[in-house]
């Protein structure tokens, strides 16, 4: 069976940007059939153009394979049309336009409800629906600020730091995916439509606020807050020619990798926090004497928890990626060769994986448009009157 | 309809830690019946790590509510016997073991499939199934720094972690929708099936995209140094502290620069030395007033920004008050406990915490009873400590 687990569920793609865009490309991995709506001028993305290969952007590439394309003007009452028509065939629909404007151009969860009840139609949106905010505009920044990440990677005490990746665009995305998938549920066994409002800032706090919060988890945090490990994570150790990780968790981890960078002793501090705190220390000043290579040999022997640092310049050779396929080449008609990552999910019957490069702007408008009935001669009067093109 | 859309599926935990338990309780979120196995000594969170109150670890609490839980040692084969039990009556069952060791303990799939074809089983382990390290242990910071997250968010070289459990919830959540998707395939096709979710490879399928736009293009030479230096806006610096503004469009630009009243920075000409223009600006302007001012400015000029939380401050933000964005329940030895509520808002089928985290073994008897386990042969059981 080749089909994805999502084979025969059908999505309307509004969004535009990385929330939506990252979300509905999971479903495409997933092997449901997405049908991306774009206006006249293409989703904003396709505008970055740095790094760009013979007029195609890099940026749009990466969130919009298995997709299907196709351009509509919103503007026109028409195309309005079209879009309601195409989501009486879809099992769900996603926007990620500010609060208030898939109402105002006809195509809110009001207006699609009347031709599709069973219709699960996602928003994501920055703000939760309550507040002073709640249409509020917001990016990745706003969010990653809002709601504490931007502080807990900066540390305590310290100036307040991004995540180096558009993390609270992505969690949204991701959340939404779950969320629709889980809805699409409640549709097929209980006949349920309805309407789900992602708010970017929650998707955030609920992928966050956990195990950065344990110091404010009881009430009153007072007594507690001081006790929360000053790291989420282990920072990489320096060697003598790059880093290693290494992330020892059971005493017998400890134990085996203290032995075998040949300092047992450590491990003899009679309190642990103390003792883990030598270990660390011990750690760091003993890796820059010798290579990465003969570290990570230690770290196997060791069977102790640990690798290599990579950065882009190393980790497509890494043998762990090239023997498990984690990236692959497609060929891009203007662009050329284009590299993809694969999907997280190995199914052992339902593969989910590339099948469909990123579309041409309204690539696949005719298709589309076909399959839902619509005769040639109206797409060609559509086209003419700039509805589609 | 009060229930979650997941109700009515049933998801056998045998998970610990973190990737595994963010993974069903994001399930149990959604509705759900999860049953949490644990051994005899619980989930390590339970044991390790600090704030702890009352002996309960706050570690544990984050990531098991919306669960029940059941103690049963797998080291009995009786214990075994249990487990495929259960698991014949579930519709998912999800593992974050080593490699091996849940085929060594007879709870592997080819031991599941034999008394549930149609189930789906998932595992989470570090790395994919077909490179050297198939089998090596992973925790969070090996898989950051092997992904290249750890290299992305350092700077000058020096990798820096993020600073918490992400390759570990990226993996959980990731798991979490390739069980809700495969169980599509389950119902509508009969579809039963093993997926493998490998940390790595899910944390590169999040990570590298935004990221990787410097290495899309093969070979890259020419490309990868056009990657802009930092993907996100840092946090602009102000009186009293911090805010966010993330203008995108021309006209936030204009109407932000106006409402600081500098609309010359947005008429340099060159879009690129227009906007370098404007961040330097902003940076050397903001310190001179406070972030009530700027959030003020901001909010007028209906340009993308906000305030810039710590935990301090967050609980009490009029947005995440007015919204509940944090549920306190009653926990029986620790009492209040803060926790977010779940991400998504349904309209019919609301995602919820029904349930707080649960004792150690403290839905044992009842679930068994559910599996129509005689009240003598549970009393057995536990004699001979095989459940608690």
């Amino acid at each position: 069976m080749a089909d994805g687990p999502l084979a025969g569920f059908r999505i309307l793609d509004l969004t535009q940007a990385v929330s939506g865009p990252f979300c509905t490309m999971l479903l495409g991995d997933l092997g449901a059939d997405v049908i991306k709506v774009e206006a006249p001028t293409g989703d904003t993305t396709r505008l970055i153009t740095r790094p760009g290969k013979n007029g195609v952007g890099a940026y749009y590439l990466m969130f919009n394979r298995n997709k299907r394309g196709i351009v509509i003007d919103l503007r026109q009452e028409q195309g309005r049309d079209l879009v309601r028509r195409l989501a009486g065939k879809c099992d769900a629909m996603i926007e990620n336009n500010r609060p208030g404007v898939a109402d105002r151009l006809g195509v809110g969860y009001a207006d699609v409800r009347k031709i599709n009840p069973k219709i699960v139609y996602c928003a994501i949106h920055g703000f939760a629906p309550d507040g002073e905010m709640a249409d509020a505009p917001a990016y990745d920044p706003v969010i990653q600020g809002f709601t504490g990440m931007a502080a807990i990677q900066g540390g305590p005490g310290g100036k307040p730091t991004a995540v180096k990746t558009v993390l609270a665009d992505k969690i949204s995305g991701l959340t939404a995916a779950i969320g629709i998938v889980a809805a699409l549920h409640a549709a097929r066994s209980r006949g349920v439509g309805q309407y789900l409002r992602v708010p970017m800032v929650e998707a955030m706090l609920n992928f966050v606020a956990n195990d950065t919060m344990v110091g404010y988890a009881f009430i009153p945090e007072d007594e507690y807050k001081h006790q929360t490990p000053k790291n989420g994570s282990l920072d990489p150790f320096r060697t003598k020619d790059g880093y290693v990780s290494i992330a020892p968790y059971t005493d017998d981890q400890w134990q085996r990798l203290l032995a075998g960078v040949g300092h047992p002793e450590w491990w003899d501090v009679p309190d642990r926090r103390e003792r883990l705190r030598t270990c660390l220390r011990g750690i760091a000043q003993l890796f820059p004497e010798r290579e990465s290579a003969h570290w990570l040999k230690v770290i196997e022997e060791a069977d102790c928890p640990g690798g290599p640092v990579h950065t882009y310049e190393t980790l497509f050779s890494d043998p762990e990626i090239v023997a498990n396929e984690n990236f692959t080449i497609w060929e891009h008609p203007q662009a050329g060769a284009v590299r993809t990552v694969n999907p997280g999910m190995r199914f052992s019957e339902t593969p989910a994986k590339f099948r469909r490069r990123p579309p041409a702007l309204g690539e696949h408008t005719e298709e589309v448009l076909r399959e839902a009935g619509i005769p040639l001669e109206q797409l060609a009067e559509l086209r003419a009157d700039k509805v589609i093109n | 309809m009060a229930e979650g859309p997941l109700a009515g599926f049933r998801i056998l935990d045998l998970t610990q830690v973190v990737s595994g338990p963010f993974a069903t309780q994001t399930l149990g979120d959604l509705g759900a019946d999860i049953i949490k196995v644990e051994p005899p000594a619980g989930d390590l969170t339970r044991s390790v790590g600090v704030p702890r109150k009352k002996g309960v670890a706050a570690g544990f609490l984050v990531f098991n509510r919306n669960k029940r839980s059941i103690v049963i040692d797998l080291k009995q084969s009786r214990g075994v016997d249990l487990v495929k039990m259960l698991a014949a009556r579930c519709d998912a069952i999800i593992e974050n073991n080593r490699p091996g060791v849940a085929d060594r303990l007879g709870i592997g799939y080819a031991d599941i499939r034999k008394v549930n074809p149609k189930i789906v089983y998932c595992a989470i382990h570090g790395f994919g199934a077909k490179g050297p390290r198939a089998d090596a242990p992973a925790f969070d910071p090996v898989i950051q720094g092997h992904s290249g997250m750890a290299a992305l968010q350092g700077s000058g070289g020096k990798p820096v972690a993020v600073r918490m459990a992400l390759a570990d919830k990226i993996s959980g959540m990731t798991a979490a929708l390739s069980i809700v998707a495969a169980l599509h395939a389950a119902r509508n096709r009969g579809v039963g099936q093993y997926v493998r979710v490998p940390m790595l490879d899910a944390m590169m399928a999040f990570a590298a995209n935004d990221t990787m736009i410097g290495y899309a293009f093969v070979p890259e030479d020419e490309f990868k140094n056009q990657v802009p230096n930092s993907l996100s806006i840092e946090p602009f610096r102000t009186k009293d502290g911090y805010v966010a503004i993330s203008p995108f469009t021309d006209a936030q630009w204009q109407r932000l620069t106006a409402g600081v009243g500098h609309p010359e920075w947005w008429q340099i000409p060159g879009r690129r030395e227009r906007i370098r223009t404007c961040l330097k600006g902003f940076a050397e302007l903001f310190p001179q007033q406070e972030t009530a001012h700027w959030l003020k400015i901001l909010k007028e000029s209906d340009c993308p920004g906000g305030p810039v939380h710590s935990y301090e401050t967050l609980f009490s933000d009029p947005e995440v008050v007015a919204n509940e964005s944090f549920t306190t329940y009653e926990h029986p030895e620790a009492g209040p406990v803060r926790t977010p509520r779940p991400g998504w808002r349904f309209s019919e089928t609301p995602a919820r915490i029904s349930r707080r985290p649960p004792l150690l073994g403290e839905h044992t008897e009842e679930i068994l009873r559910e599996a129509n386990i005689a009240r003598e042969t549970i009393e057995e059981l536990r004699a001979d400590k095989v459940i608690i």
